[in-house]
């Protein structure tokens, strides 16, 4: 936190005298000056996946592990506090790093990391979820806003991921399954860390391509049969969590 | 980031008090968020059907609970299951709700918007109601320098509305500042010393509550409601519920979590003759809390001392007609 403090610190200190510069010089151009940062952009770019297929939404039936079919209609989920690790050991650490991903809104499964500083990254991570800090901090905005249907009001926290559908071998008919909790046994926050060579040249940007797969929740460590969960609860939060836990990988990088 | 265009007001924590768990570090307190708090506190438009406000269920003159009604009356008259509790000195609760389940004061208010017993209402919704009117956008402006208004800011103004609500001025807190004309009468001294004895571990001064979650002996209904046990699934949290203060039992009343009792002398009677054994009765309470008739009389005088009539009266938290 200090650190971050400070970078932000030495980033207007450096923005200002930019401006001075500018002031006196007169020939910069206002975007030269951001680019002048220096600093280079990652984008993310999620794609969610049934097994090999392209997850669609309704309509499509998929058989997970167990065999058992469903349909999937709500796929949600946040990714939160990404860090790129260069190979030099410095950590890249996005600042108010909230994701909010939704299979229904295609802007959401995409964004830009921008001012990276320029480098050879090894290493990508993130959490699945919202921190415990922002669960207990009182009222949050842009993608942590409760609005979003991914949030308790009854007993304070953010539902981390949601998977909805149905299943013939639901006794209800319905999968329902809210990820939430943010400490003790009902934690549904898992970090993820994968690995991929990464050159990024400053000032220039690369996509970091990502396959989350929806059908990892019903398999490894856990085969789920849907007719013992088709709803969690914060009993069967630890072992769904712990599914999903590894439902990314990198695509590849272009 | 937000300018305020408002001069501040200032939360004062009471001579003696702890520092309050809320202190509005990330929420800048100015008279003109105060006032859209207020305002959004006392407007139906706030539920569904346009009917029910936080004023509804939280009233100033009862201690900003609902008076004589043991369970909450919502909107199409749905009853909850629960007692409305009053609402006062609120920044120094730890968790809200009797079972503790909303952990922080700015995330308290989309919960009755959103029961469907209470108000009905989505925050999304509530969002646009305000946006689209015009009033409100020049409040959100005043408050946080823009006309935006999103769920934040409507939890942000809420919590400089409900965390001034404090009441400090009740006979006892005079008497505990040496003000002139609050000595306590023999009765009421005795009567202090009853409730230190038998009430203090759980009702603790100077707030009258520890804020900690307790069984006290309460035989269940028909409602069952597990407590503590359904925010945190343990069977060691079952019918535990949240230590409520004991200032201003006078307007507060009916009384516990389900507003089982409608006086005091019922409730004292439950401590003396009433408490349920049951393995996550508090300990301190296993035996019963013997006390003579006499010691009654003392102790409700002594509580006497703690309604704070200036708190029930207090212009700055009523309703702007
Ligand atoms: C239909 C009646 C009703 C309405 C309307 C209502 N409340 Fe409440 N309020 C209750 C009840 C009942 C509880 C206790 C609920 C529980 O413990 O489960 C409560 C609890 C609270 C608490 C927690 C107090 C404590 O001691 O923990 C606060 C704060 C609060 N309400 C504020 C509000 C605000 C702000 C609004 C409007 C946005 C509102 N209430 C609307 C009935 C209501
Ligand atoms: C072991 C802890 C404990 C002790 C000791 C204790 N109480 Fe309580 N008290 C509670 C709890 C917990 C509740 C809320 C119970 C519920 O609603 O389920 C409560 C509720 C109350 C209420 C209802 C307040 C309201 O707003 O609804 C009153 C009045 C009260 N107690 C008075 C007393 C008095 C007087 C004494 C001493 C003779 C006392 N209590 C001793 C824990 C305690």
């Amino acid at each position: 936190m200090v650190i971050f403090r400070n970078l932000v610190g030495m980033k207007k200190l450096g923005f200002l005298f930019l401006i001075v510069l500018q002031s006196v010089a007169c020939t910069k151009k206002p975007d030269t000056i951001v680019d002048s940062n220096p600093a280079a952009k990652i984008n993310i770019a999620i794609e969610n996946y049934a097994g090999s297929q392209i997850l669609k939404l309704n309509d499509i039936w998929y058989k997970n592990e167990n065999g058992d079919s469903l349909q999937i209609s709500v796929f949600n989920y946040f990714i939160s506090n990404i860090k790129l690790t260069r190979d030099d050991g410095f950590v890249y650490t996005e600042p108010e790093s909230y994701h909010l991903v939704r299979e229904n809104n295609a802007s959401t499964k995409s964004f830009t990391i921008v001012n990276v500083p320029p480098g050879n990254y090894k290493t990508i991570s993130f959490m699945i979820g919202v921190d415990s800090a922002h669960n207990v901090s009182g009222a949050q905005t842009g993608d942590l806003d409760p609005n979003s249907g991914m949030f308790w009001d009854w007993n304070t926290g953010y539902i981390m991921a949601k998977l909805e559908g149905k299943s013939p071998s639901s006794s209800g008919g319905i999968v329902l399954y809210h990820l939430g909790g943010y400490s003790g046994t009902a934690n549904a926050i898992r970090t993820v860390s994968l690995s991929k060579d990464i050159t990024l040249p400053d000032k220039q940007s690369k996509t970091i391509h990502l396959k989350a797969d929806a059908l990892e929740w019903f398999k490894t460590p856990t085969t789920i049969k849907i007719k013992d969960i088709d709803v969690v609860s914060a009993n069967s939060t630890k072992i769904i969590a712990d599914n999903y836990a590894d439902m990314f990988s990198i695509d590849h990088i272009d | 980031m937000d300018v305020k265009a408002e001069l501040p007001l200032a939360f004062n924590v009471p001579q003696g008090w702890p520092s309050p768990n809320y202190n509005y570090t990330n929420n800048q307190l100015s008279k003109a968020g105060f006032e859209l708090g207020r305002k959004m506190f006392y407007d139906a438009r706030l539920s569904k059907d346009n009917t029910i406000s936080c004023g509804s269920c939280h009233q100033q003159f009862s201690g900003f609970a609902q008076i004589d009604h043991p369970v909450s009356h919502g909107i199409n008259d749905l009853l909850g299951n629960r007692n409305s509790p009053p609402l006062f000195n609120l920044n120094w609760h730890t968790s809200f709700m009797w079972d503790g389940g909303i952990n922080h004061i700015e995330n308290q208010p989309i919960a009755p918007i959103q029961n469907p017993v209470e108000m009905d209402e989505t925050m999304a919704n509530v969002v646009t109601k305000l946006q689209g009117d015009a009033t409100y956008r020049s409040m959100f402006k005043a408050a946080f320098g823009d006309e935006t208004v999103n769920s934040q800011r409507i939890a942000k103004a809420f919590a400089q509305f409900m965390g001034m609500i404090v009441s400090s001025n009740a006979k006892y807190d005079k008497y505990k500042r040496g003000e002139a004309g609050s000595a306590f009468t023999q009765q009421e001294m005795n009567g202090y010393d009853v409730y230190k004895q038998n009430c203090a571990t759980c009702h603790t001064e100077p707030l009258f509550t520890d804020f900690s979650f307790r069984n006290n002996g309460l035989p269940p209904t028909g409602v069952n409601d597990s407590g503590r046990a359904h925010i945190t699934l343990a069977s060691a949290d079952l019918y535990k519920f949240k230590t409520p203060s004991l200032r201003n039992l006078k307007y507060t009343w009916p009384y516990m979590h389900d507003g089982r009792f409608n006086s005091i002398d019922q409730v004292l009677n439950h401590y003396t003759t009433g408490i349920m054994q049951s393995p996550t009765l508090d300990n301190k309470l296993s035996g019963g809390i013997t006390l003579t008739d006499k010691q009654k009389e003392d102790l409700k005088a002594f509580l006497n001392t703690l309604n704070d009539e200036e708190f029930v009266k207090n212009t700055m938290f009523q309703e702007v007609k």
